[in-house]
């Protein structure tokens, strides 16, 4: 008996074994890579090709293609390159129609914030950028007079002090996107301190959240509606949404859905210092201030690379960029009228992070003259 | 903000969870009508019956899943899953009952998912279809109701995604017998069934709350049968000693959803079961 159980026990093992080589197979997480040349769709990007606009076509070639066959890269979905105010090269890892359907960039939403704070000077919503919050936010900082000396110069550049984690499951970032506070300006503006406004880089969604909440308080409407109205439209911009928090404040943190076309017109609009084909935009000096170094890379400790008004900014290489969660980039280097945007799939474990990033931009930059 | 703002959005939340607390409230009260009929059906089974019998299982399975809504990324790891089955002897069929949870952690790419299996509801109905000496072949119908969950922490934060399933399943045992030892084989395949599959995956908001456990599962259910979705059970199982009730067994469980966004799973479990 004993020898045909070992029998019956050897065919499961042998089964089992056979069964693990038997496995869900999993579908190539990119698509090959065929060209780089983009598509007309008549949304106001003027085309080009990469040799009339100096850059290298071959080199290009291959980077394009490490971009869609490398293993390590399976997040990125989308890279473009811009000279000279023209897409030259584009290509999408993942699915094309993501040319012209919208994703989410996340914390790129901080960079418009940053520029549209500058419209709202420009336009006397807001009077100066050292005013405390308390002018502009009487009624919420009546019950947190704790916060009323914060300046939107604070909120800038990500020092208002105020305790807002964007990390973990309890971090207060996921408490907004699970929209469990009933009032978003509140519960930020609740947050314990953890320094005086002004005296530490704390990297986080809250403080331009608050900056989203003035815009409203000031312009009397959503920060989405006013930003389509003094912005986006005068960009030609059209794929794109942005998420309101249940409170009917637009968020300022994160929240943006938009095609890497329509965010690299963000990026352009910061190359041509505030002018959008020949059109003035929003103050040259603003986007001058807004894109210099305000926190120095070590006060900012992260990644090297030093923070301007809610830009990042990079001195070494002449560069400044937009960059949200998992790999949404937009950078630009001014000295060579270069863009490259890219957009990725977030992950806490393997993303595409920073400096995958800005390797992909440095071969960029060397093929271009 | 302004006030008129604020009142049309407060309006606009009140009517959503009005309609949201009138399904979960009609939900309920299917699921506690089930459940008061299951439990008297037990009851009964205690009563009425002259002959039943209890087992449970524990096994440990190679679990593989792969999501659509995930870039078809195939996460696998380990599953640990407990049973409790209850058979019911007729003169001359068998009905069981079986209910089943498990959870399993698989990885993929160092990033870690978490996936629960429950299966509250699962009876068959046998009869012997052939006896021959030492050999016996019995058919049946099963009628099941699974839920599958997954979350992938690292990738989608707190989203569940889902797979419910309710659904027949013809299915057949075949039983060898020699001296004190046992050996069945037992096969099932879905026939047909409702489905159902999570639709999207919100990009920015995204709340869950405990029931959702239970409505979600059930939204949007979909009938049909091969265009909608497959469900394999296949189990070789050796009894080596009948009077002592011990039993080992090797499965493979495979599930296929291509109803909306495709799902698919395939778990090889080693299984060890008490009768009492």
């Amino acid at each position: 008996m004993e020898k045909s159980v070992l029998k019956i026990i050897s065919f499961a093992a042998v089964i089992s074994c056979a069964s693990l080589a038997s496995c869900l197979k999993e579908d190539s997480l990119k698509l090959p890579f065929t060209t780089y040349i983009p598509v007309n769709l008549n949304d106001g990007w003027e085309l080009s090709t990469p040799a009339q606009e100096g850059v290298n076509e071959a080199e290009l070639q291959k980077i394009y293609r490490f971009y869609h066959e490398s293993s390590d890269l399976w997040q990125v979905r989308s890279l473009l390159v811009f000279r000279n105010n023209k897409l030259i090269a584009e290509s999408y890892t993942k699915n094309p129609d993501e040319r012209s359907r919208p994703v989410p960039v996340w914390s790129c939403t901080k960079q418009i914030m940053g520029i549209l704070t500058g419209i709202a000077v420009e336009q006397g919503f807001i009077d100066d950028i050292h005013d405390h919050i308390q002018k502009y936010l009487p009624e919420e900082i009546s019950r947190h007079p704790d916060k009323g000396s914060i300046t939107i110069q604070n909120l800038l550049q990500m020092q208002s002090g105020i305790a807002f984690s964007n990390d973990g499951f309890n971090g207060e970032s996921n408490k907004l996107l699970k929209e469990a506070p009933s009032g978003s300006l509140d519960f930020i503006l609740g947050l314990p301190a953890f320094s005086r406004q002004g005296e530490q880089f704390h990297y986080n969604d809250g403080d331009p959240h608050i900056i989203s909440a003035i815009l409203q308080q000031q312009t009397g409407k959503t920060t989405g509606d006013w930003a389509k109205e003094v912005l986006f439209s005068k960009l030609g911009m059209k794929n794109y949404d942005w998420a309101v928090y249940k409170d009917g404040i637009t968020m300022g943190g994160f929240g943006i859905m938009a095609t890497p076309r329509e965010m690299a017109r963000i990026g352009s609009l910061a190359l041509n210092r505030g002018n959008w084909n020949g059109r003035r935009i929003i103050n040259p000096a603003w986007i001058d201030e807004m894109t210099s170094v305000k926190v120095p890379k070590e006060k900012v400790n992260t990644d090297a690379v030093s923070f301007g008004y809610q830009w990042w900014v990079d001195e070494s290489r002449d560069i400044f960029f937009m960059w949200g969660k998992g790999g949404q980039f937009v950078i630009v280097k001014p000295g060579k009228n270069l863009i490259m945007a890219t957009t990725a799939d977030p992950n806490d474990g393997n993303a595409f992070e920073l400096g995958s990033a800005l390797n992909i931009f440095d071969r960029i930059d060397h093929i271009t003259n | 903000m302004h006030p008129p703002l604020n009142r049309i959005f407060a309006h606009i939340i009140e009517i959503r969870n009005r309609g949201r607390r009138q399904d979960i409230s009609m939900k309920s009260e299917i699921s506690k009508n089930i459940l008061i009929a299951f439990c008297a059906l037990i009851f009964l089974s205690n009563h009425c019956f002259a002959q039943s019998k209890n087992e449970i299982f524990v096994d440990a399975g190679f679990l593989q899943v792969k999501e659509e809504l995930n870039q078809s990324m195939v996460y696998h790891g380990l599953q640990i899953g407990f049973h409790y089955r209850r058979n019911i002897f007729f003169e001359r069929w068998e009905l069981r009952y079986k209910a089943k949870a498990a959870s399993g952690i698989p990885f993929d790419r160092g990033m870690m998912a978490v996936t629960v299996h429950f299966v509250p509801v699962d009876f068959s109905g046998l009869v012997p279809v052939y006896k021959n000496g030492r050999h016996h072949l019995k058919a049946g119908l099963n009628l099941a109701a699974n839920y599958s969950y997954q979350t992938y922490p690292e990738q989608h934060s707190a989203h569940l995604f889902w797979y419910g399933e309710i659904g027949i399943a013809p299915c057949m045992e075949y039983g060898y017998q020699w001296k004190k030892s046992r050996m069945r084989i037992f096969l099932q395949n879905s026939i047909a069934g409702f489905v159902s599959r999570t639709r999207e995956v919100t990009p920015y908001f995204y709340s869950f709350e405990f029931s959702d456990f239970f409505t979600q599962p059930h939204e949007n259910m979909k009938f049909g049968s091969f265009d909608k979705f497959n469900h394999t059970s296949a189990v070789i199982e050796c009894t080596p000693n009948i009077s002592k009730g011990h039993s080992f067994a090797f499965g493979a469980e495979y599930t296929d959803c291509y109803s909306g966004n495709r799902f698919q799973s395939l778990n090889y479990y080693l299984q060890w079961k008490k009768a009492f």
